[in-house]
């Protein structure tokens, strides 16, 4: 028995190395983009709600994406992928596609939100105008729609938001693990999910926020368009309602927008939105990244 | 004897553990000191206002120091925890996105703000390196600390101070206070993005020091209720302001002396 056991354990040590050798199994990646059904259908939906009453409906949701990576601890696969423009009120649609991806855990997935190019690439509807005023504008998620309160009528929203963010380390919304599995020849459908209700969260940092809208409706001017730059006129520690007395909610009290615990560059709500708006990116649905910003 | 390839495996396995976990250099252990600059208590608000304080005092939980991303000495000290360690402020719940923690502080402690010179706030640890921001914690208060007639009167913060301003040649005063809490939850309690690169050595001095004239810069103190003092609670419009201000990151300063503490 002894030496049968010893050319056994011969014999794997000699073919662990060869097995090595071998061509490794492959199978092929899928990325979407998708705005969920608030990008398609808007606020409320499915339980999601404005605390003060309001229904926004989205005609553009406009997200530049770039530079989906994935990685194991051997180091980072190459994919290309280029910039890209996708209209997610348009509805899920695919972004990139590879084929011979060594099939296996890639525990690291990114990518990137980023303003668009010259070269960006238009996908669906998307126009070469519409691309061309996000460049001009720095925007890498340009957000139209509109809101309506049944009192206090309706607003037009034309947010373009400047975001620069890199979600790494993203979490599998599907199955909660570090990254994804890409199956012998099989495909992998993954999904870069862009989360929209973040960004009319009353908090940055509590665990639970409701959404609001009166602090957006009153920075408004008169053409009852809301803009990053109206944002601003709402300081956080001074916020006006519609009718330009102090910000309360239906019982009264004030209102309070809590930034998140890493500050503002501003105290104003458009440097909110923008903190806000920098996590909008998720992973698969629920799974979330870590955000690193202003890195390009 | 008898399963001679058995152990030989078992030997081959242990001593390549053994290889890679001494293959790697760990962080060289670091000590500091953490002070206290206290200070600042007059200034003027955005808002026009003169502010005198009388106190100004905080109670926090912990001073966490991160090595940047990617750190291998402080990250392989978290999964090792060889000798002397990096002490890790934190359970179940990973507080700090999975940062690993340089040299840290753990309190809690009573700040008083106000007082003069450095106040020595106790020891840190951890190790040699690079550092990539700090964050303020704060955590359920200490019994002594808890109550109404504590040095905070049960708050997290409490201010007491007048402001005063002319109006149309008219003076103005407000004599003021009140305090503010931090509820655990998400990341409701902490300052995080503290201002901090310096590498730190074997040893040395953090001092910390806090921008009060940040907290009541936007304060409009004449929509305070009238008392007096006129109290500022959470909902008021002082009291929102100071909230702000409080946790606004850019007002907190953390420096750092090589040497010996």
């Amino acid at each position: 028995m002894n030496r049968t056991a010893t050319l056994l354990s011969i014999t794997l040590a000699l073919l662990a190395p060869l097995a090595s050798g071998c061509p490794e199994p492959t199978g092929s990646l899928r990325v979407d983009a998708n705005g969920e059904a608030i990008a398609t259908m808007g606020l409320p939906i499915d339980g999601i709600a404005f605390e003060d009453g309001w229904s926004v409906s989205f005609e553009h949701v406009l997200a530049s994406v770039q530079n989906f990576s994935i990685a194991d601890g051997s180091g980072a696969f190459p994919l290309e992928a280029p910039s890209s423009l996708v209209d997610l009120h348009e509805g899920p649609r695919t972004i990139w596609q590879y084929a011979s991806v060594p099939a296996r855990r890639w525990p690291e997935v990114g990518y990137e939100l980023a303003p668009p190019t010259a070269a960006t690439r238009l996908l669906g509807g998307v126009t070469e105008a519409q691309r061309d005023a996000m460049i001009a504008s720095g925007a890498s998620l340009h957000v139209l729609g509109t809101a309506s309160h049944p009192t206090h009528g309706s607003y037009q929203i034309d947010l373009a938001l400047p975001l620069d963010v890199h979600a790494e380390h993203c979490e599998s919304g599907a199955d909660g693990t570090a990254g994804i599995v890409v199956p012998t020849s099989g495909t992998r459908v993954s999904e870069m999910t862009i989360h929209l209700d973040h960004l009319f969260l009353q908090s940055a940092r509590a665990e639970a926020s409701v959404l609001r809208f009166d602090a957006w409706a009153a920075a408004a001017g008169p053409d009852r368009v809301v803009t990053l730059e109206r944002l601003a006129r709402q300081e956080l520690a001074d916020l006006r309602g519609i009718d330009g007395g102090p910000l309360v909610d239906a019982e009264g009290n004030p209102v309070v927008y809590e930034p998140p615990s890493s500050g503002l560059p501003e105290q104003n709500l458009a440097a909110l939105v923008v903190a806000l708006a920098d996590t909008v990116g998720h992973f698969e649905g629920e799974g979330h990244c870590d955000y690193h910003t202003g890195e390009h | 004897m008898r399963h001679p390839p058995f152990v030989f495996g078992v030997t081959l396995c242990v001593a390549l553990t053994l290889f890679a976990a001494c293959g790697v250099t760990r962080g060289e252990p670091a000590s500091a000191e953490l002070a206290l600059e206290g200070g600042g208590g007059r200034f003027t608000t955005a808002t026009g206002w003169d502010v005198v304080l009388d106190e100004a005092r905080l109670v926090i939980d912990g001073l966490h120091v991160f090595a940047p991303a990617g750190d291998a000495s402080a990250a392989l000290e978290r999964v090792l925890w060889l000798g002397p360690s990096v002490a890790l402020a934190h359970g179940g719940h990973d507080d700090f996105g999975g940062r690993a923690t340089r040299i840290e502080w753990l309190g809690p402690a009573l700040l008083d703000l106000l007082g003069e010179g450095p106040t020595p706030l106790g020891p840190m640890s951890g190790s040699v390196g690079a550092t990539d921001g700090a964050t303020l914690a704060f955590g359920p208060l200490p019994a002594d600390l808890a109550t109404a007639s504590g040095p905070t009167h049960g708050h997290h913060a409490f201010l007491r101070g007048t402001a005063s301003r002319e109006v149309d040649g008219a003076p103005e005063v407000v004599r003021f206070e009140g305090g503010l809490d931090f509820t655990v939850g998400g990341t409701e309690h902490l300052i995080e993005a503290i201002a901090m690169t310096d590498r730190v050595e074997p040893e040395g001095r953090f001092t910390l020091s806090f921008e009060l004239s940040r907290w009541l810069d936007q304060a409009r103190f004449e929509r305070l209720a009238a008392g007096d003092p006129a109290l500022i609670t959470p909902s008021a419009q002082v009291g929102i302001a100071w909230d702000l201000g409080l946790r606004d990151p850019m007002g907190i300063h953390l420096t750092y002396e090589r040497g010996t503490p």
